[in-house]
């Protein structure tokens, strides 16, 4: 499903990414772990498209996405939930599902299920995107990217400063993209929801792969884990 | 003339002083706003603007109806694709970075001017009103205690500056409807408040860049084609409109399209009731140092979010 090889990238000079390569398949959570700056983030725009230096290759479904400009790097089901929500917050919450199905505007039912999802953006439908509660803007960023129908989904610590109920929410959203079949990469520094959630751990440290653990070897590596979370 | 009448003359100029600053600063508001970029170049769309609305009367010739009408319908348009090709061309090559667009809309506003000096000329021409009736306004007499209406000796309006008012409001409520009602406009609001969001949901940021550009440098020409009849064309006039421009957009709040409107409207009826009352000269230093209190007790403006 989405596979990278050999990602170097950066902002400029700054190189933060060194040959990353990992894989994640329809129907997986693979979770990104490391410390703050070793590059989590930055792999997610590599992906994305949005830095202005990368090498290496980014495939979709045999799609290099890397070779493409990046406002049509969504347009291969590639749905983005950045790190601090970033929602278009003078736009109301309507406007701002529109604008994540704009790559799939024939498809009339999507808005719906994603309504179905987070009911509690039904009830907001008209009001700004920034005077949500923190928890509601997070389901506004994860509706938006879902109304793309993804096939891979990016989650940038979507329950960072979120209260337990909103964490459950938007963790029970990402099990359900999972169940429907999507790839879902994901960034977390909790090590409850990574051991909840992923089915595959990639680690990073200073911007290259440190390790990579499957679901079965999460418990015998708790401790290496640990370590590289700083908990 | 008593003061009231006086006074509704002064008002009735500034008003059309108001729409034709509405219109030129919405241009400048949209571009900043949408693009972060300060187009010091905008005048001179405006003034490119006049000048075509002078060439497209004299190739239609015959009626002054037909040649407005017709400058009307395409200079704006003729503006605003030489707007977009220059975005294309230049502020896409230097990646929109705010310094080197300063220098870079700079050159292009000396660019313009000069080649309009080289093939139009020095020479300030006038085009001609497609109706110009003289309308006499009334006023309300109560001296003997009863009310009745009178017509005072000079208290009246051209029936093309109503026009031109009408106009500028009917723009203005289309352009708040192409904002607010279509997509094109969801995704300008879009690409204003995240450039790279935007680019991760699929707007194609470059694209609508070149939209802003060119409607914003559009904006500016359609108000220079209905001024025209009223100043005449030269080269040098998009001075003032810039600097009237950045002063309500400042003022409203950068980037704020209703701030600029709102702040228009303001410097518009000002400039209109000092210069009447007063002096031309003292109705600018009255919007300088407008601009400069708001600058010094509210930097985002009167109606500004304070986004940086």
């Amino acid at each position: 499903m989405l596979k990278l090889e050999a990602v170097s990238a950066g902002y400029g000079s700054a190189q933060v990414l060194r040959t990353v390569s990992f894989e994640a398949k329809a129907g997986e959570i693979l979770c990104l772990v490391g410390r703050n700056g070793a590059g989590k983030t930055t792999t997610m725009k590599a992906i994305m498209g949005l830095l202005p230096e990368m090498k290496g290759k980014v495939v979709v479904d045999g799609t290099v996405l890397s070779d493409l400009p990046s406002h049509k790097v969504p347009f291969y089901g590639i749905g983005y939930v950045p790190q601090g929500r970033r929602l278009f917050g003078a736009l109301t919450v309507a406007e701002n599902l529109s604008v994540g199905c704009l790559t799939n505007d024939k498809d009339t039912t999507v808005l719906e299920e994603v309504l179905r999802v987070f009911p509690r953006l039904k009830e907001r439908l008209a009001q700004r995107a920034d005077t949500l509660s923190g928890g509601e803007q997070q389901m506004l960023a994860m509706g938006r990217a879902m109304c793309l129908r993804p096939k891979v989904l990016l989650l940038d610590e979507p329950t960072e400063g979120l209260q337990p109920s909103m964490v459950l929410t938007i963790r029970d959203a990402a099990d359900l993209m999972r169940r429907r079949g999507v790839a879902v990469v994901l960034v977390e520094q909790r090590l409850d929801a990574i051991t909840a959630l992923a089915d595959k751990v990639v680690m990073l440290e200073n911007g290259q792969v440190r390790g990579k653990l499957s679901r079965a070897q999460l418990a015998s590596e708790n401790d290496r884990l640990c370590d590289l979370l700083g908990v | 003339m008593d003061f009231g009448p006086y006074l509704m003359l002064a008002i009735m100029e500034g008003a059309l002083t108001a729409a034709v600053l509405a219109l030129t600063a919405s241009g400048l508001a949209l571009v900043f706003g949408v693009m972060r970029v300060v187009n010091v170049a905008h005048g001179e769309f405006f003034m490119l603007g006049a000048v075509l609305a002078w060439w497209v009367t004299q190739l239609a010739g015959g009626s002054p109806v037909l040649g407005f009408l017709l400058a009307l319908c395409v200079v704006p348009v003729l503006v605003g694709m030489l707007a977009a090709f220059v975005d294309m061309t230049i502020l896409k090559r230097i990646n929109y970075d705010p310094e080197r667009t300063i220098v870079a809309t700079i050159g292009i506003l000396y660019i313009l001017q000069q080649v309009t000096l080289m093939t139009y000329g020095p020479e300030a021409r006038p085009v001609a009103p497609p109706f110009n009736a003289r309308i006499a306004l009334p006023w309300i007499d109560m001296s003997d205690g009863t009310l009745r209406l009178y017509w005072p000796w000079g208290l009246s309006i051209t029936s093309y500056k109503l026009f031109v008012i009408g106009a500028a409001c009917v723009v203005l409520l289309g352009l708040w409807a192409l904002m607010t009602k279509t997509k094109l406009g969801l995704l300008m609001r879009a690409t204003e408040q995240d450039r790279e969001m935007a680019l991760a949901f699929g707007i194609p940021v470059q694209r609508i860049y070149a939209i802003a550009f060119g409607l914003g440098a559009g904006m500016a020409a359609l108000a220079a084609v209905l001024i025209v009849p009223i100043q005449q064309a030269h080269y040098l006039m998009g001075g003032d409109p810039l600097l009237l421009s950045f002063i309500v957009v400042i003022i409203g709040g950068l980037g704020s399209l209703p701030g600029a409107i709102l702040a228009a409207l303001l410097i518009g009826l000002s400039d209109g009731i000092i210069s009447i009352f007063f002096s031309p000269t003292l109705a600018k230093i009255f919007a300088t140092l407008f601009v400069a209190f708001v600058l010094v007790f509210r930097p985002k403006g009167l109606w500004g979010t304070g986004k940086p």
